[in-house]
């Protein structure tokens, strides 16, 4: 901002009984006021040339005090200025530290002065003092969060949030508090946010993945108390991610906060079947970038074996158990379809509620009676034979195993998938 | 010459690349059942399965609720009960476990599996059939014998699902991953109806329950087009008034009497007005009162007197 002082610096010297080559000495002050830390503020200032005055000659601008007060744009220092007409300069202050800071110009000047009483010209000089001063308030930011744990957004995957009662929004409070200066320098600071991923919990892609988003544009200003309130959803990878607070007149000012999103409580097949792994079924479907793909949510584990279990009765051959869920859960392949991340063949896998099954069990017994290529499919991209010690498993015989064990089977690329979170039920 | 080599093939390709027909709702399907006891009480129900050839979807599973009030029915033994070669006995464990259903055995088509089930959704146990293979599945057109329940259970009205087949592996995109879409769509294309099945005999006997459920099996045969016809309804109505007449009576043989004749009734009009599980209804029923109906108590001998 500037401001714009006219001094018109020889309205003086029309008093009468100015003596000739008398100097004339004034004092000029400016209050800068609370100017942020490396921010600008100018104050712009016009030395006018009296209307007696034949001519005047303005000597250089000096400078002492603080550094941070600047000189520019500088349109006086040796100008030869005619009768009525005005140089113009700015004052700047940038304060490079916190606390108050003042500075002293001056600058002399040389005239030839018409007195109209006298009706004579004489020589005058002067010389010019400006006294600036101004402040940078000490300001320290804290961001705190409501939630230290939040659930991923779940909806845009054609799911229920309500279904599994996972909150995904959480309230971040930014609070600005003085260390030096007034109580009133924490009113109206704009405090900018953002969140950059530090962790995707099973993801072990390359590359960026989506976040999580704030409302209000990602800003809020304080009130009085310095504190402005913003809101946090997550998006749909797990993970953690971290978020930063910073001032948006000076991002050296900021404050960091980690939010953990995830589903909470999932547990690893391996730590709740042990033994079952390899000889009631197996774990398949391990990629180079989902390395801890079979979490689930226990509440399903007894569910999630006794289909295991009726399978491998029913056709003597361990399934082939694929996807599941990763360590947090949350979006299992991130991006579209054919989106830019990564490939994405299924929607779900997001709560520990889904579980894969190869078309092909492993038979456990020699010559088993089982075996049989799969159905003939109009599909001519999908095989439906299984290789040589493997059995073929029927889509409506896992159907009916999966709706015994309260879950669906639902269209899924490559596999079968089986989800607990909704069946038929009795005629209404 | 070349170009009828190729039409062969080309007419092989074109049958591979057509889109998949979701099929249509289930509509006119039939569960026709024929109910034999043994001399120790031991009940055979037997089904037939029809799927109309004016339905698109072959028919691959059929379920039945047999649940159980525990606190009013008597659970009955489950002696001698075997099961269908491909029965889910992990499944039916659980489901028994945590449902109380009338004892069963069962028999199953070729390639049928059985067991006993727990509905997602549902708080009732069931007793379900589903076909293995493609080649299993009863095709529009046809019926398929084979599926039956060993119970000591008495004949009772059942809540019945019968399912088409759905590969849900075909369905259009907008269907990947989504359960509730899906689950939707099954949901139309299941068809619900009643048939009979076991139910276990209640736990305390007392007569005048006893006739009061057994005049609804009859007012409910009746709205299910199990008994139809004028006359069949008028001598069915006054054999029920007599039996209720007789609730009262201090003479037990008068009120197995009363009973009894409901049986002729039924028996005499068996394809004239009653289907085979309107028969078997108020046949079987009425036999496990004549033969359950306690002598009178001292209690009730007393007031006899008295009047």
């Amino acid at each position: 901002m500037k401001y714009i002082f006219n001094i018109l610096l020889l309205s003086a010297l029309s008093l009468s009984a100015i003596p000739a080559s008398a100097s004339l000495i004034q004092h000029w002050t400016a209050d800068f006021g609370v100017v942020p830390f490396m921010q600008r503020k100018t104050i712009g200032l016009t030395f006018g040339s009296d209307i007696n005055s034949v001519s005047q000659t303005v000597g250089n601008v000096v400078v002492s005090g603080s550094g941070d007060f600047k000189i520019e744009n500088d349109g006086c220092s040796g100008a030869s200025i005619p009768r009525g007409a005005e140089c113009f300069f700015d004052i700047v202050f940038k304060p490079s530290v916190v606390g108050f800071q003042e500075a002293q110009f001056y600058f002399d000047w040389v005239s030839q002065y018409h007195d109209p009483v006298e009706d004579v010209t004489v020589p005058a000089d002067g010389r010019v003092y400006y006294h600036v001063w101004g402040r940078t308030c000490g300001l320290a930011l804290q961001m705190t969060t409501a939630e230290a744990e939040i659930g991923p957004d779940l909806k845009v995957a054609k799911f229920d949030q309500n279904d599994v009662g996972l909150i995904s929004k959480t309230t971040i409070t930014g609070k600005v508090t003085v260390t030096d200066g007034p109580p009133e320098c924490v009113k109206d600071k704009v405090i900018k946010f953002s969140a950059v991923p530090i962790e995707s919990s099973g993801h072990d892609h390359a590359g960026p993945r989506p976040t999580g988003k704030f409302n209000k544009q990602g800003q809020c200003t304080t009130n009085k108390h310095g504190v402005c309130i913003i809101e946090f959803s997550a998006g749909q990878v797990s993970g953690v991610e971290r978020l930063r607070a910073e001032f948006l007149e000076d991002a050296n000012f900021y404050a960091l906060l980690n939010v953990n999103v995830g589903v909470p409580g999932l547990v690893r097949v391996e730590d709740v079947a042990g033994s079952l792994i390899g000889t009631l079924f197996d774990l398949v479907g391990w990629t180079g970038t989902h390395t801890d793909n079979h979490y689930f949510n226990p509440a399903y584990g007894e569910d999630m074996i006794g289909i295991a279990t009726q399978l491998f009765e029913t056709y003597q051959a361990r399934p082939q158990l694929n996807d599941m869920s990763l360590i947090k859960g949350g979006l299992f392949d991130i991006g579209d379809k054919n989106g830019i991340y990564w490939k994405s063949p299924h929607l779900y896998h997001r709560t520990g509620s889904s579980m894969d099954f190869n078309h092909c069990a492993v038979s456990a017994i020699v010559d088993n009676p089982n075996s049989q290529n799969g159905p003939v499919n109009p599909n001519p991209d999908k095989l439906n034979t299984c290789p040589l010690g493997s059995v073929w498993i029927f889509r409506r015989v896992l159907k009916t195993i999966c709706r015994d064990n309260n879950a669906s089977i639902v269209k899924e690329q490559d596999n079968y998938h089986c989800d607990f979170n909704h069946a038929l039920g009795e005629p209404e | 010459m070349k170009i009828r080599h190729l039409l062969p093939f080309l007419l092989v390709m074109v049958a591979d690349c057509r889109a998949y027909e979701i099929p249509r709702p289930l509509t006119g399907v039939k569960a026709q059942a024929t109910v034999t006891s043994t001399d120790d009480g031991v009940f055979s129900y037997k089904y037939m399965i029809v799927n109309p050839s004016n339905n698109n979807g072959s028919i691959a599973s059929f379920y039945m609720f047999i649940d159980q009030d525990p606190s009013a029915d008597k659970v009955s033994s489950t002696d001698g009960l075997s099961q269908c070669p491909k029965f889910f006995r992990v499944s039916s464990q659980r489901a028994q476990k945590e449902r109380p259903m009338t004892p069963v055995g069962s028999t199953a088509p070729d390639n049928w599996t059985c067991g006993f089930s727990r509905l997602a959704l549902s708080n009732k146990g069931s007793f379900g059939w589903s076909a293995m293979q493609d080649g299993a599945m009863i095709q529009p057109g046809k019926s398929l014998k084979g599926f039956s329940l060993i119970s000591r259970g008495l004949p009772a009205i059942r809540d019945i699902i019968i399912e088409p087949d759905l590969d849900s592996d075909q369905l259009p995109d907008e269907y990947e991953g989504d359960v509730g879409k899906t689950v939707a769509l099954e949901k139309t294309l299941r068809w619900t109806g009643k048939t009979i099945g076991p139910r276990d005999p209640p736990h305390v006997f007392i007569k005048e329950s006893f006739i009061e459920y057994f005049t609804s099996l009859k007012e409910q045969s009746v709205a299910l087009g199990w008994i139809t016809g004028s006359e069949v309804d008028k001598e069915l109505s006054a054999a029920f008034a007599k039996l209720k007449t007789k609730l009262a009576t201090c003479d037990r043989s008068e009120l197995k009497e009363a009973m009894s004749e409901v049986v002729k009734v039924s028996q005499r009009f068996e394809g004239k007005g009653i289907t085979a599980e309107g028969l078997a209804l108020l046949v079987f029923n009425a036999k496990y009162f004549n033969s359950t109906l306690p002598a009178l108590s001292t209690a009730e001998k007393q007031a006899c007197k008295a009047r």
